[in-house]
């Protein structure tokens, strides 16, 4: 760590080289004497002299700095930490409210959304050192906050899960716009998006051209976190038939053929209840612990008072020295 | 006070009646020397001038001493060449008595109670028997230089002890080294003297020995003149900063019993050092700390006979 040190009254400095006085003078009045060199050598006393000469030094240094007012400046210091950029990318469509049995959530059993939002609390809770962005999506995909590591916010963010959905699933312009928010964001740690839904959708070829250029430009991985409802087909589903085997009728299975495609890691999760659903979040968090190096900036530190209190031990030294002065060699 | 100008006295005439000058009474010692003296005058040493003193030294022939009242008869019938024999006498004869002062600034150690007052009473004490003793004295004082306004040439003048006490307590003693004693050795008469030396000797090796062999010639009495606390402080405990007079070094000594205990063995050290040079040159030292005894250089010389 470097020490970033500086003063607010830089000319209280010009009156450094007072420094040196207490190795002019000693602080005790010196009495004559003969033959001083004939005196034998004695180290305590020798070191007590320098000490007192150090001590002067150092209230006076110190008591200058102070007034000068040292501090170490605001700077950033690279950490690293086990933490990545993560964007949430939510699906917002009407069946998130939907419980993983496919009814209407009541008292008894939480629906998908609720589900994804508590259990995205938890993980997100857990993970101090990433950086969080949500996105959502829906027919057209929503910005809702950009990377931070302001908590507040993206738990905020994520409590939007409990509101009502919107619409249907638009899974294409989500991506897209997930991966807008690593655009001119320098390459700090590892970068991944969660991808949270109950359904896929066809994406169209176009979307897809810009997909697969930008993922490993970006170099993003990401996670697909399925909410399975009973009895609906999955990523996983192999088709019955070869005429089954279409965009439109295994929206699935084709998008998670897609993502395959995409050149970057990849995986899918598929949770048909909330318990499923923990575990493929404790999978997410595992894989994300690679170290990344972030900037963490560290305020003003205000170094005065100790300054203050320093020549003031150095003070107290002296007086002691002065307390214990002879003021005669001879009777 | 001291003015540079040699042509100034660094003492006033009128100091001759401070209350500090009338408190040093000058107290006399007898001194007495083995070799004899060499002065012409009669006086008060053993001597080999021929002259009319109690001291049988040789027959002559009469023509070479016509002093018939000294004629012995029995010398004379003894004589094979018949001619008349008379006793020859030495007289005792008078000696210079020098003093060499160093007036460097180490001297001045002590403030008026120190080294100087010492110096001054030994000095008044020394002119004093001098005088008593009918012997002449001179005064000489050198610090880097020989100081010419504190000089006195060989003189038996009366109440020299008082002029001298007058114008040693007023003499502002100064100077880093004292390689003016090798001019004030020069000044010395030549024919041999008894010459006190007054010192506290911090000198470097190679002078003490320089100006004890150009006073080879002389009956040499080195007097250590010490203060009480030349090395040990009057204080057991606490923090005492010191300035060498003369170097202008300063140290700080955190007086404590383990370094009194040092001390007193390097003053004891220094001194058996200096006594071993001295006696190296044939001459015994007398040391004064403090306090100056007129009864001890009494008891000095008659110990040496």
């Amino acid at each position: 760590m470097t020490l970033n040190l500086g003063v607010s009254y830089p000319w209280v400095l010009l009156l450094l080289p007072l420094v040196a006085l207490p190795w002019l003078q000693m602080p005790l009045d010196s009495r004559d004497h003969s033959c001083v060199a004939a005196l034998p050598a004695d180290s305590l006393s020798r070191a007590l002299q320098i000490g007192l000469a150090v001590a002067g030094s150092a209230a006076i240094l110190a008591t200058l700095l102070g007034i000068a007012d040292l501090h170490r400046v605001e700077h950033s210091i690279p950490r690293v930490g086990t933490g990545a950029h993560l964007v949430l990318l939510l699906d917002r469509s009407k069946s998130m409210d939907n419980t993983f049995a496919g009814r209407r959530a009541d008292g008894d059993e939480e629906s998908k959304a609720e589900a994804a939002r508590r259990l995205l609390s938890e993980f997100m809770q857990k993970r101090e050192h990433d950086l969080f962005g949500v996105a959502a999506f829906s027919t057209t995909p929503l910005y809702v906050l950009p990377l931070t590591d302001r908590r507040q916010a993206t738990q905020a963010a994520i409590d939007t899960l409990a509101t009502p959905g919107l619409a249907y699933t638009n899974v294409g312009d989500g991506l897209s716009l997930a991966l807008s928010y690593y655009r001119d964001l320098p390459m700090t740690g590892s970068r991944a998006i969660v991808l949270v839904s109950d359904g896929a959708a066809t994406i169209d070829f176009r979307t897809q051209e810009k997909l697969r250029q930008y993922f490993p430009e970006l170099g993003v991985r990401l996670y697909w976190v399925f909410l399975r409802t009973s009895g609906d087909r999955g990523p996983f589903d192999e088709p019955e038939n070869e005429q089954e085997d279409t965009p439109e009728a295994m929206p699935e299975r084709h998008l998670h053929k897609f993502f395959q495609t995409l050149g970057v890691p990849y995986s899918a999760y598929e949770a048909e209840n909330p318990q499923a659903l923990e575990q493929a979040i404790l999978q997410i968090a595992r894989l994300e612990n690679e170290p990344l190096v972030i900037q963490e900036k560290v305020p003003r530190v205000n170094l005065a008072h100790l300054c203050y209190a320093l020549a003031l031990g150095a003070l107290l030294l002296l007086l002691s020295a002065k307390l214990m002065e002879v003021r005669a060699w001879q009777a | 006070m001291a003015s540079n100008n040699p042509a100034w006295p660094r003492y006033s005439s009128n100091r001759h009646f401070d209350n500090n000058y009338a408190s040093v009474e000058p107290e006399e010692f007898h001194y007495r020397i083995r070799q004899p003296a060499s002065g012409l005058r009669p006086g008060f040493h053993r001597s080999i001038q021929i002259g009319s003193g109690d001291q049988f030294r040789e027959y002559g022939s009469l023509l070479r001493q016509p002093d018939p009242r000294r004629l012995d008869l029995r010398a004379s019938l003894r004589d094979p060449l018949q001619q008349l024999q008379v006793r020859i006498y030495n007289q005792r004869s008078t000696l210079t008595v020098c003093l060499l002062a160093d007036l460097t600034a180490s001297m001045s150690f002590g403030g008026t109670g120190g080294k100087l007052r010492l110096l001054t009473e030994i000095a008044a004490s020394i002119a004093l028997s001098a005088f008593r003793t009918g012997d002449a004295f001179a005064f000489y004082a050198a610090d880097t230089i020989l100081r010419q306004e504190l000089l006195i040439p060989p003189t038996r003048r009366s109440g020299l002890p008082w002029q001298i006490a007058g114008q040693l307590y007023h003499a502002a003693p100064a100077g880093n080294h004292a390689r003016g004693m090798l001019a004030a050795v020069q000044r010395v008469p030549a024919r041999t003297s008894l010459i006190f030396l007054v010192s506290d000797f911090h000198w470097p090796n190679d002078l003490l020995h320089e100006v004890l062999g150009r006073l080879s010639g002389h009956i040499v009495v080195p007097l250590v003149s010490w203060s009480a606390h030349e090395y040990v402080p009057a204080a057991t405990f606490g923090l005492v900063a010191i300035r060498d007079l003369e170097s202008g070094q300063r140290r700080l000594l955190l007086a404590r019993p383990g370094l009194r205990a040092r001390l007193t063995k390097a003053q004891h050290g220094r001194r058996s050092q200096l006594h071993r040079t001295f006696v190296s040159h044939g001459h015994e030292p007398v040391f004064f700390e403090g306090h100056y005894d007129p009864r001890q250089l009494t008891e000095y010389f008659l110990a040496r006979g």
